[in-house]
């Protein structure tokens, strides 16, 4: 019997972010270059623009870009970098007593104790404190305009949980920096034109416009939106989920600041519009604004009055890029040996900043998971189809539980998301089951999912969802328990709000001195 | 404190003297007087010396200790100091270079509250035509040096860094029957780290002098024994 093929040499089409942080994620664990490595090399169109969007993130980019190697305060200085604590949400329910609706959705989980105090906080009626502000003190930190962390602590750790806002071209050209000189990873401008492939359905050749040709033993499709590979080629179905998350189009613009020493956000804000919202990132020399909306539900010229409307003066002498949204995920990720990372494997709207993370979860899985030899492809592919399906519908659902469980009564667009024909058939039983039930770990045991119960208890109570538990647990609330810890959250929120440095005081720190490694 | 420093200027201060008696009241309250690397083999024959960071800037700054909390300095008293060896800095005050507001341009800062300036007593600064004194100058070659010196701390500690040599360490203080009190914040050099690094990168770090200062750095540590009992004996 012949010895299964090795497999020795991955190509990774595309060189937006998701290119560059799977080149990062193979070669890291794949050690091309070592004796019994694998050879990672990833091809880019000269002409073919990134898509130059894509400043959000999560804190799950952390352990990301430390497992990688990349220095903090270098991201920082290099990507116009800013932390992001939390998104806050404003105006995704309608106004009470004329007061504009707004809530943090946190990146810190409360503190371990919290939970028999949850029961508590439900059961109040009246003038109850924010969610977020009862169970976490990041929100004050954030209100305070405080930074995540101090100058002293080193690079990657902080007082609260935090991700970043980044310029992600610039943020593209760091992991690309990283990816070839310290990880080894060749990189090859080239417009690919035609693809080969076998009669068994693999990818077995890429030719370029130049007439050069690019062998490998397995492709990793990171084309963007195009998916080259994976859809173009392979032809795999793509699964529309336009039927639960509307918004299809992406007006996109950058602000300058009025003045250089503005204060910087250390949220993303997200502010609901009637057919969509808003994001407001800032950077440390701008900020990156779009509107997210639903060309169903409204015109462009009207999208657009939305977007003038929210900059204000700053609205004139901006250009507006308009950026077409498809929902949805091919059917397989992964066939034969096409894997397909980024866009190439599908979309949902930025509202979570999801975008990356998935991405980066792929990325990983597949670097971790990665088949030895050609034997190995279809059970790897299987249960990587299987894992980020699964990862894919809960990301979609947490989109969606945003706009179903609010009161807007507005607009078409809102009225329909409330409509529970729109949900999918998890989330409604979810919704269903979180309307008698406390949400606990029992919802999240088997999800390897990137959002957790914590994750969903701020978006969830933050829009005033109502959950009535039966009789005989509602009288085992224990208020003066609860009221304790409460206190002792606002005691720590006080003392940390004053303790950290100003967000963007703290930046230009880090722009001078750096962050230390320990 | 820090109101009282003011650049030296002929116009405001060509009065002042500066008794160069020794006295060292004004770092009575000082846990942590910075050091640099030309100093470490004295500096550790006396004091813990151990590495803490700016609390400005976040950077490793090489300091000896001189108490076991904030504001004690079991060394100065009234006065005079306790010690073998006298920390460069404080022998520099009351002067001092500092860097000018708008500028990256250093200038040479005097302590206008300092129990050694004086009006009558002392070296004078300036002479009558407001020109600096050779006392003033020798002062201000001293202060020079000594931020040149701290540069190549600095880089000391990158070394360090570098080589991932930096740890930080609890310190664990036990004082008589008293409950074992800890300090937190402060990186000493990893020893086994050290012991497990190449022949190359050792004789590199000994060539430049490195090694040395480490060892003085590892062996200051002893020193704690001696905050500890000024600390009981108060
Ligand atoms: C409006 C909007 C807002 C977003 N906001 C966020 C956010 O806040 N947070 C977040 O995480 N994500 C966000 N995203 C998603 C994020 O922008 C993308 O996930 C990310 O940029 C990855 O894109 P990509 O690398 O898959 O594709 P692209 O950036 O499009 O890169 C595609 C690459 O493939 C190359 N290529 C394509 N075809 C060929 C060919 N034939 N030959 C050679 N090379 C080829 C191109 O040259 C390019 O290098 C947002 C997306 C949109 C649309």
């Amino acid at each position: 019997m012949e010895t299964p093929k090795k497999i020795s040499s991955v190509i990774v089409l595309g060189g937006g972010t998701a290119g560059w942080l799977t080149a990062n994620h193979l070669a890291k664990k794949l050690q091309p270059g070592t004796a019994n490595g694998v050879c990672v090399t990833l091809i880019e169109s000269p002409d073919i623009p990134t898509i130059g969007v894509g400043e959000g993130t999560v804190p799950a980019i952390r352990d990301t870009l430390k497992y990688l190697g990349i220095s903090e305060t270098e991201l920082l200085r290099e990507c116009d970098a800013t932390f992001k604590q939390s998104i806050e949400f404003i105006n995704w329910m309608a106004p009470s007593d004329r007061q504009t609706h707004r809530y943090h959705h946190v990146f810190d989980y409360p503190p371990a104790e919290y939970a028999p105090h949850l029961l508590d906080w439900v059961m109040q009626k009246e003038q109850k404190p924010d969610f977020a502000n009862a169970f976490s003190y990041q929100q004050a930190v954030i209100e305070a305009g405080k930074a995540p962390k101090g100058i002293t602590h080193p690079e990657y750790e902080g007082v609260c949980n935090y991700a970043y806002h980044f310029d992600a071209a610039k943020f593209g050209q760091l992991l690309a920096r990283h990816a070839r000189t310290n990880l080894g990873v060749k990189h090859i401008q080239a417009n690919i034109s035609r693809v080969d492939t076998d009669e068994a359905g693999n990818i077995c050749c890429l030719h370029s416009d130049q007439g050069q040709q690019f062998v490998a033993d397995l492709f990793v499709d990171c084309s963007g939106a195009n998916s080259t590979l994976l859809g173009q080629t392979l032809n795999v179905p793509f699964i529309s989920k336009k039927a639960h998350i509307f918004t299809d189009t992406a007006l996109a613009v950058q602000v300058p600041y009025t003045d250089p020493q503005q204060p910087i956000a250390c949220s993303t804000l997200a502010t609901a519009q009637q057919a969509g919202w808003i994001w407001d990132i800032g950077l440390t020399t701008r900020r990156g604004v779009g509107l997210v909306y639903a060309s169903d539900f409204q015109t462009e010229q009207s999208a657009l009055d939305d977007l003038q409307r929210y900059l204000g003066t700053d609205a004139d002498a901006l250009t507006v890029r308009k950026i077409p949204m498809r929902t949805g995920y091919y059917e397989r990720f992964w066939q034969g040996n096409c894997v397909a990372v980024g866009m190439s494997q599908g979309f949902v709207e930025p509202l979570e900043a999801t975008g990356l993370l998935l991405f980066d979860v792929s990325a990983r899985m597949l670097a971790e998971q990665f088949p030895v030899t050609h034997q190995d492809i279809c059970r790897c592919a299987a249960r990587y189809n299987k894992k980020l399906r699964y990862a894919w519908d809960r990301v979609l659902d947490f989109v969606k539980l945003h706009y179903c469980i609010s009161n807007r009564r507005d607009s078409e667009f809102w009225l329909a998301h409330q409509d529970s024909n729109t949900w999918s058939a998890t989330l409604e039983e979810d919704i269903q089951h979180w309307q008698r039930h406390l949400p606990s770990q029992y919802d999240f045991t088997d999800r390897a999912s990137v959002f957790n119960l914590e994750n969903h208890l701020y978006v969830l109570y933050g829009m005033q969802f109502n959950t009535m538990p039966a009789a005989f647990l509602q009288q085992q609330a224990d208020h003066t328990q609860a009221q304790q810890f409460y206190r002792r959250i606002a005691d720590y929120a006080q003392q940390a709000a004053k303790q950290l440095p100003e967000h963007r005081d703290l930046l230009q720190r880090i722009a001078r001195f750096g962050l230390q490694p320990l | 404190m820090t109101q009282s420093i003011a650049a030296l200027n002929p116009a405001r201060h060509g009065k002042l003297h500066v008794v160069t008696q020794r006295d060292f009241s004004h770092a009575s309250e000082d846990q942590l007087v910075p050091v640099v690397v030309q100093e470490c083999v004295d500096a550790a024959t006396e004091f813990p010396l151990v590495f803490v960071k700016n609390a400005q800037t976040g950077e490793f700054t090489l300091v000896a200790m001189m108490g076991l909390q904030p504001q004690q300095n079991l060394y100065c008293g009234q006065g005079d100091i306790q010690a073998n060896y006298v920390p460069q800095v404080l022998r520099l005050h009351p002067f001092s270079l500092r860097p000018s507001e708008q500028a990256e341009q250093l200038m040479l800062c005097i302590d206008e509250q300092s129990n050694c300036v004086s009006e009558e007593h002392g070296q004078a600064l300036f002479d009558e035509q407001g020109n600096k004194t050779a006392f003033l100058q020798a002062q201000s070659d001293a202060c020079m040096q000594f931020i040149e010196h701290q540069q190549i701390t600095r880089q000391f500690a990158q070394l360090l860094l570098q080589h991932n040599l930096l740890t930080a360490q609890r310190l664990t203080i036990r004082l008589g029957d008293e409950q074992p009190r800890t300090i937190d914040g402060v990186y000493i050099i990893d020893q086994k780290r050290l012991s497990e690094l190449d022949a190359e990168t050792l004789a590199t770090l000994n060539r430049n002098g490195a090694l040395q200062v480490i060892h003085a750095q590892l062996l200051s540590l002893k020193q704690l024994n001696r905050l500890s009992k000024r600390a009981s004996q108060r």
